[in-house]
């Protein structure tokens, strides 16, 4: 007799076959001992599923041993294979039904069910991979929720690991550092968006059938932003460390989150560039963890020449530049390990020496200092780096170096690190952040460094148009300097007049102008009347009265702009910064006194100040683009269109020069949302269409398929409006394709699209309004989730403009979904959520008021 | 399962094996994490301790001796989850002065030890599986869940995913001798 079938092996196992058939099968399996094999096997899976259905039944409410997947997930995707099982998701392959293209879904492993950390966890690996967008690293399509999964869709990278790709293609040693040289560019692109990895490994890079590598998962990252999310106090989990020992920097390892930075990164590049190179890990960790953990803070990586003999100096410096123990001996960036392999690939030397310079010079302020004075500037050293010191310590002058006062030297270090030569580098905030928070830890009693720190912090947000912060930095420097020297000395001055700016610039006036009178009062009282410093804080008085808006003022004002600018022509002569700084302000006061002046004079006054700053070597004032902006605006505001397009063409190439074309984008931003408060409509518009226009030529190196139509609408946007006849801007394709391209996950979009309604609301464009409100309501739902503040400010928006229309009905589910958020989000007391309310509320009138 | 894979914690020792540390971490984090919770933690406290457990495994396997008796390291890892556990559950007394905590305590509920063993057999049979789903084919599993998962018969499983009765239980057998090799690797592979 043939073997019998399983299913009726299974009945006759649960005694369901009937007593002949049970006969029948008993019979059988005396005679065939593959059958008896199966009903063993069958016999004792049976006790194996009641155990797992028991496992799975008592903790229903931790786990299924798999999230369900479900609704608009499967509508959207068609799931094929799981590719990896991880300790925080699954994830699959998939189709993506509209687009047919191949994707990988990340799914939270619990869905739902996950705790509160991991739910935070995904979502922000989700909002920080969503804002990385570079052809190394893996594109985040779209991402969402449904009941049960949290989920995003992102790039599938049919490809190798890192290291496998290196081990079996045979690449030479120019491949490989070609290779690593471009893994390396992505991680200067995520540092210079404010990422940092923290986790690179092989197993994260994948490379692609051309060569390409992708980095991906960043699980780990942490963002560095200010405009991140609230942390979670204990984000790190030791399983996720616990993985990576090789490829973890020594700070990493010992625990200390503050102490990991771009730094960390830095190292875990060498590491794997190490491997890459040499076929051979750096360290041989095959101990126990404690005596790994020794070995990577401890011990030097075997010499990379006991593997490759041949390998060259400039290419051994730079691996062990890069595996320094201490960050502050890496390479301070990832750009400077970048340009340094860049050079090395083109055969030029590299820029690395076999130690860091700032490393020397504080080994050798160590040996010379006086105990406390110098500690803070040995401190400050490693973390700013002084041109000063730099010129001394190769004059090899160190008896003077040590003679110098610490006061002094603070002053020249600061100045080499000023946001003005920085351009607002972010990066380089988060250094002095850190550094604030070093020195108030580290050395409790050098108030002055610590005032001198928060002052510079201060500044530069200041610089970045980020007054939240930089009004907290400035008000800590005000309070350290008044502990030491009492509440008049001429430090506290200093700060005070950037403060009452600051609070000027948040319509704080009352306190503004009180901070200003106090900073000229303390400064009169201390110097002669004819000293820069005095002119300084009248021009900063006159500013606060000039921006309070009371009429009544503006004479007072016209006084101390016109005493300060006697008096600098008088130190300074011309051409000056402080001389053209001080024209432009009265250049601008002359345009508010519009009637009294006379049209041709307040041109004459921004000519004159424009001329000052185009006078000074190379171009080098931030306040030449604002002044740029304020002619431009009343340029336009005489109807002088042409002549304003000019103004601004200048503009953006003064600030690109300033900037870099990085921080362009998000200076125009900033400056046309200050147009717009000033109500010059054509001058902000003009400054959005650069903005977008360099927003998509961001793209056309990564999205060739695109070019043509990138370049296209890029350049209609560019042009200056006076050539093209007017006619409406084309922001509603711009933000179309920008949300094509990448794959409605960006909630920047919104932002933008929000923030550009609030020209075309003000110009009336009702039309234009709503669409470019229903364009970012697109982009939403599918994005971020439903929680985004950007959401409900576009629908409370999109309310409005319905309810101005006549169509109540059609607003009140919108604003109903944004009440119902405001709430979910507990924001009912914020500005935003009293807006929705009120909208609410009056929507709620119009639709009961109908017969 | 009352052993502890010597070769898993050997090889967690040897801090170079990464996929070690992994498979380690996604057995021991839920079952610690589920203890927690057991013994009347919520859950954000219950992901506290069990990651203060995780530090001190991370710190103290090294010098952890494995061999000296069989299932050594399941109770050596119950005292230092219990005693964190306690150390939790007083500082909120402490917060709180609440004496229902106390009275909950002595619930005639199972004990400790019973919820540790209960939790260990569970999470190991829970991973065991999830390791057997990445070694099947997705078809299969499907029908393997709604079987295990949602209860239903093998005619209903036939329905949803058109399958023949033999294609059922063939995929069953597939699915549960997956996960008999896992918990056989994960529980004795002594070598």
């Amino acid at each position: 007799m043939s073997c019998q079938p399983v299913d009726r092996l299974q009945e006759f196992v649960s005694g369901e076959l009937a007593a002949k058939e049970q006969g029948t099968v008993k019979k059988h399996l005396t005679n065939c001992p593959r059958c008896r094999e199966t009903v063993e096997t069958l016999e004792s899976d049976e006790n194996l599923f009641d155990a797992l259905k028991n496992a799975v039944r008592r903790s229903p409410s931790l786990d299924t041993p798999h999230p369900p997947l479900e609704g608009e997930l499967l509508k959207q995707f068609r799931i094929e294979n799981t590719i990896h099982y991880g300790g925080q998701g699954v994830v699959y392959t998939a189709t993506q039904q509209d687009t047919g293209r191949k994707v990988a879904i990340k799914v939270l492993l619990r869905g739902r069910r996950a705790t509160a950390r991991e739910r935070f966890r995904f979502e922000r690996e989700i909002d920080i991979a969503t804002r990385l967008r570079h052809p190394n690293i893996v594109t985040i399509y779209d991402s969402g929720s449904t009941e049960q999964n949290l989920y995003y869709a992102m790039e599938y990278i049919e490809g190798k690991r890192l290291d496998e790709h290196v081990q079996t293609q045979g690449l030479n040693l120019r491949d490989k550092l070609a290779l690593l040289h471009k893994v390396t560019c992505a991680v200067v692109y995520a540092h210079r968006h404010g990422v940092i990895h923290r986790d690179l490994k092989p197993g994260n890079i994948l490379v692609d059938k051309k060569g390409e590598p992708h980095v991906l998962d960043f699980g780990v990252a942490k963002a560095f932003r200010e405009d991140d999310p609230p942390r979670h106090p204990r984000i790190t989990h030791t399983g996720e460390f616990m993985g990576t020992l090789m490829y973890a920097s020594p700070e990493q390892i010992s625990g200390d989150p503050e102490g990991v930075d771009v730094r960390s990164d830095v190292y875990s590049l060498g590491v794997l560039l190490y491997e890459t190179v040499t076929g051979h890990p750096p360290y041989n960790l095959t101990g126990d963890v404690a005596s790994s953990l020794r070995t990577i803070t401890e011990t030097l990586p075997a010499d990379p020449r006991t593997h490759l003999p041949a390998l060259s100096d400039d290419l051994h410096t730079i691996l062990m530049r890069s595996l320094q123990k201490e960050p502050e001996r890496r390479y301070a960036s990832s750009e400077a390990l970048a340009e340094d392999l860049e050079r090395h690939l083109a055969g030029e030397p590299i820029e690395a020496t076999a130690d860091s310079s700032w490393y020397l010079i504080r080994k050798m302020l160590r040996r010379h200092r006086t105990p406390v004075a110098l500690s803070g500037v040995a401190l400050l050293l490693v973390l700013f780096g002084s041109l000063l010191l730099l010129r001394l310590w190769q004059e090899r002058d160190a008896e003077r170096v040590a003679r110098l006062k610490t006061h002094q030297v603070f002053q020249d270090l600061l100045a080499s690190a000023s946001p003005e030569r920085m351009g607002g580098n972010v990066t380089l905030l988060s250094v002095y952040e850190q550094a604030a928070e070093r020195i108030e830890r580290d050395l409790p009693d050098e108030v002055d460094a610590q005032a001198a720190v928060r002052y510079t912090i201060g500044e530069t947000y200041f610089r970045l148009f980020q007054m939240t912060q930089a009004e907290s930095h400035l008000r800590q420097a005000v309070a350290h300097y008044e502990t030491t020297h009492g509440d008049s000395h001429l430090e506290v001055a200093r700060c005070k007049n950037l403060l009452g700016l600051v609070l000027t610039s948040r319509k704080e006036h009352e306190e503004a102008i009180a901070t200003q009178r106090e900073a000229l009062r303390i400064r009169s009282q201390d110097l002669s009347s004819d000293d820069p410093l005095v002119a300084e804080s009248q021009r900063c008085l006159g500013l606060a009265l000039q921006y309070s808006g009371d009429p009544e003022d503006l004479e007072e004002v016209r006084g101390l702009y016109d005493q300060a600018l006697a008096k600098f022509l008088r130190h300074h002569g011309e051409p000056h910064m402080e001389v053209s700084r001080t024209r432009h302000r009265i250049a601008r006061l002359a345009a508010t006194m519009y009637s009294e002046q006379g049209a041709q004079a307040v041109d004459n006054l921004f000519q004159k100040a424009l001329q000052g700053y185009r006078l000074l070597p190379d171009h080098q004032d931030p306040r030449a683009v604002e002044c740029l902006s304020d002619y431009a605006s009343l340029l336009e505001s005489q109807a002088r269109i042409a002549d304003a397009d000019d103004i601004l063409e200048e503009l953006v190439a003064t600030a690109e020069r300033l900037y870099g074309s990085q921080q362009l984008d998000q200076l125009l931003w900033s400056l046309a949302s200050l147009q717009l408060g000033r109500n010059h409509l054509v001058a902000a518009e003009q400054l959005y269409r650069v903005a977008v226009a360099l927003r998509l030529e961001e793209w056309i190196d990564m999205r060739p398929d695109h070019q043509k139509e990138l370049e296209d609408l890029a350049q209609s946007l560019k042009r200056p409006s006076s050539v093209v006849p007017r006619k409406a801007p084309p922001f509603l394709e711009a933000f179309a394709l920008l949300r094509e391209l990448m794959g409605n996950g960006s909630y920047e979009i919104l932002r933008d699209l929000i923030q550009l309604t609030e020209v075309t609301r003000a110009k009336g464009q009702v039309d234009q309004t709503e669409r470019l409100l229903r364009e970012g309501l697109e982009i939403q739902c599918r994005a971020l989730g439903r929680n985004c503040n950007y959401r409900v400010q576009a629908l409370q928006l999109l309310g409005e403009v319905l309810m101005k229309t006549g169509r109540a009905n059609e607003a009140l589910s919108g604003l109903e979904e944004a009440m119902a958020t405001v709430i979910r989000v507990n924001r009912q007391e914020s500005s935003l959520g009293s807006q929705v309310k009120q909208s609410l509320w009056a929507c709620k009138k119009l639709v009961e008021g109908r017969p | 399962m009352s052993t502890t894979r010597p070769t898993l914690l050997s090889r967690v020792r040897d801090s170079g094996d990464a996929r070690a540390w992994e498979e380690f971490y996604a057995i021991y984090a839920p079952i610690l994490f589920r203890f927690s919770r057991s013994q009347g933690l919520p859950s954000d406290e219950a992901e506290e301790v069990r990651d203060q457990c995780l530090e001190v495994l991370a710190r103290k396997i090294p010098s952890f001796d494995y061999d000296r008796q069989k299932g050594a390291f399941k109770s050596w890892l119950f005292r230092i989850a219990r005693g964190k556990v306690i150390d939790q559950l007083r500082r909120r007394r402490e917060e709180r002065a609440d004496t229902q905590e106390l009275l909950a305590l002595a619930d005639p509920r199972p004990t400790p030890e019973e919820e540790w063993e209960r939790n260990w057999h569970d999470e190991h049979l829970k991973y065991a599986l999830e390791q057997a789903r990445l070694e099947v084919s997705e078809r299969s599993y499907r029908a393997f869940s709604l079987l295990l998962v949602h209860d239903q018969t093998v005619p209903q499983v036939c329905e949803a995913l058109e399958m023949n009765p033999n294609q059922v239980y063939k995929s069953k057998m597939r699915v549960l001798d997956r996960v008999r090799q896992v918990l056989k690797r994960l529980e004795e592979n002594k070598g």
